[in-house]
């Protein structure tokens, strides 16, 4: 039997995560690169967060020892940036067993701490990042000025180097059509808020990512804080609106979501974009009650059926069909486990 | 908004494109707009209106910062060779160094892009930490005095502000507070099908 745990204002948050620019103050930064230099970050980073007290948990990747599909996966699962991959023949990556600490080396900065968690837990990923911040500048000193705080290689980073950030799950406000007006409201208070997959105001799975924008005039604290408050209020929002929705016509509601579960537990061919409509509906009927699967469970099954992840799952080259073939029959098989409990 | 192809610019556009049916929309900065428009075909104006007011109101900054952009064009780091010209085109700077050698065209484009231009967050860990607020502060305090004397009072109200949130560092510093975890908010719930 499995054991879930749910996170804080997991109905909306699927999770919260924060990460830190960093830079050596003596090493050139990434358009200076060399790569005699960036093993020498490797070297350095290594070394300190190995020593530290929880160094032993964490396992060390260079992105050019991985294949295609199992980079696609870190980067699905939001363990690294799709950035890393942009620096494929420099870049490394340390992660933690939990998942939830991760140091990516030689990405757009010489390193960048990273706290995520799932649900609403912005101030803990955050004390995650910091801590291991802490441990490593103690050994080797960043690139800090009085002034602008930590240097950055891109100046939209400089300051706390802090960039923090939820993901959303929102299909009763997408559904409302007023996603329009909480973009502009958020925008009003110096967040930024774009959908997780795809362009613009169209959000694959109904998935949003809301952050900070900028990093210098504000401390990390207040940063959290405003975010956090933000969110807050935008779960209240979209709890209002399932609501709302469920009062209008509850049997036409849980028609449409469930027919969506009829799909993904007899469908032989499931491509991504059906899949995160299809995942969005059972997300939004489990935290409705009108089906008994865990939220958790349901996350991770979504990041595992993601193109990279179902790749490393077969574990050899697929073509487009075979995808297809792969997802739909992991799909019948572990929702079939999640109900069974 | 940032420009999503720089990222440091802020973006005055909204570019809307249709390649082979699907409909892509950008907010871009006028520097990568003009790169786009010499590229793609197809641009959609129905949106005109906007572009147009936010090119007006965005209008002067922009001015001020291409004249102190073109000025610093030629500015060559000397620790790590970047120039500032090559820096403008990729987006990155090429060390701590560089940050003094462009001091200020960045001065003005952190100020555009962060709507400030003091640090307010932590400092390095270690024992300096308190000490380097405090210095932090001490000198913001001569700049308060200064800016009050000038009667430049915007100035003077933006300095107040980053006095007060060092000094809010420095008392959490000193109580050994790290980050504090803020009221709880609704955490530890269980909720939901938690036990399946």
């Amino acid at each position: 039997m499995y054991e879930y745990v749910m996170a804080p204002e997991q109905d909306v948050v699927i999770s919260s995560r924060v990460r830190l620019s960093r830079n050596y103050e003596d090493l050139p930064f990434s358009p200076k690169l060399t790569q005699e230099y960036a093993e020498e970050v490797i070297e350095r980073t290594t070394e300190a967060v190995f020593n530290t007290e929880n160094g032993a948990a964490f396992t060390f990747l260079r992105m050019a020892d991985l294949e295609e599909d199992a980079r696609s996966r870190l980067v699905e699962h939001h363990l690294i940036s799709y950035d890393l991959l942009k620096f494929v023949n420099r870049s490394a990556a340390m992660i933690s067993s939990a998942g939830t600490v991760t140091v990516m080396l030689n990405e757009e900065d010489h390193i960048r701490f990273q706290g995520l968690l799932p649900g609403l837990q912005l101030e803990r990923s955050a004390e995650m990042a910091l801590k291991l911040d802490e441990a490593v500048g103690e050994k080797y000193p960043f690139a800090f000025d009085h002034q602008w705080g930590f240097l950055a290689a891109s100046p939209a980073n400089t300051g706390t180097g802090m960039r923090a950030s939820v993901i959303l799950h929102l299909p009763a406000l997408a559904a409302s059509g007023q996603m329009g007006a909480v973009m502009q409201t958020i925008a009003k208070l110096g967040l930024t808020v774009r959908g997780l997959y795809g362009d613009g105001s169209e959000a694959r799975g109904n998935l949003y990512q809301l952050s900070n924008q900028a990093t210098l005039g504000r401390s990390e604290e207040d940063v959290i804080r405003a975010l956090s408050a933000a969110t807050g209020q935008v779960v209240e929002h979209e709890r209002n609106m399932r609501e709302q929705a469920e009062k209008k016509d509850m049997l036409q509601l849980q028609d449409g979501l469930m027919r969506s579960w009829g799909e993904l537990m007899y469908a032989r061919l499931m491509n991504v974009g059906e899949f995160m409509k299809r995942y969005s509906d059972i997300r939004y009927a489990a935290s409705m009650g009108y089906l008994h699967a865990p939220l958790p469970a349901l996350d991770a099954l979504m990041m595992d059926v993601q193109p990279g992840s179902i790749g490393v799952r077969a574990g050899k080259l697929m073509s487009p069909r075979e995808s297809e073939i792969l997802r739909a029959k992991t799909l019948r098989e572990e929702l079939k486990k999640l109900v069974a409990e | 908004m940032m420009c999503e192809e720089c990222g440091i610019r802020p973006a005055n556009f909204h570019l809307v494109t249709i390649i082979n049916g699907e409909r892509v929309e950008r907010n871009l900065c006028p520097t990568c707009m003009a790169k786009h428009q010499k590229q793609l075909p197809g641009i959609d104006f129905s949106n005109l209106a906007g572009i147009l007011n936010s090119i007006l109101s965005g209008n002067r900054d922009e001015e001020e910062q291409a004249k102190l952009d073109a000025e610093y064009e030629m500015c060559t780091c000397e620790q790590c060779g970047m120039t500032y010209a090559e820096f403008q085109k990729g987006g990155m700077l090429g060390c701590a160094n560089c940050y003094k050698a462009f001091k200020t065209p960045l001065t003005a484009l952190l100020q555009r892009v962060h709507g400030n231009t003091q640090h307010a967050g932590r400092v390095p860990g270690g024992v300096h930490s308190g000490t380097s607020i405090r210095m932090n502060i001490d000198r913001l305090r001569q700049k308060l005095q200064k800016a009050v004397a000038d009667e430049e009072y915007e100035q003077a109200a933006k300095l107040r502000d980053a006095i007060r949130a060092l000094s809010i560092q420095l008392e959490r510093r000193e109580g050994d507070i790290k980050v504090q975890p803020q009221a709880r908010l609704k955490t530890e719930r269980g909720e939901g099908n938690g036990d399946v």
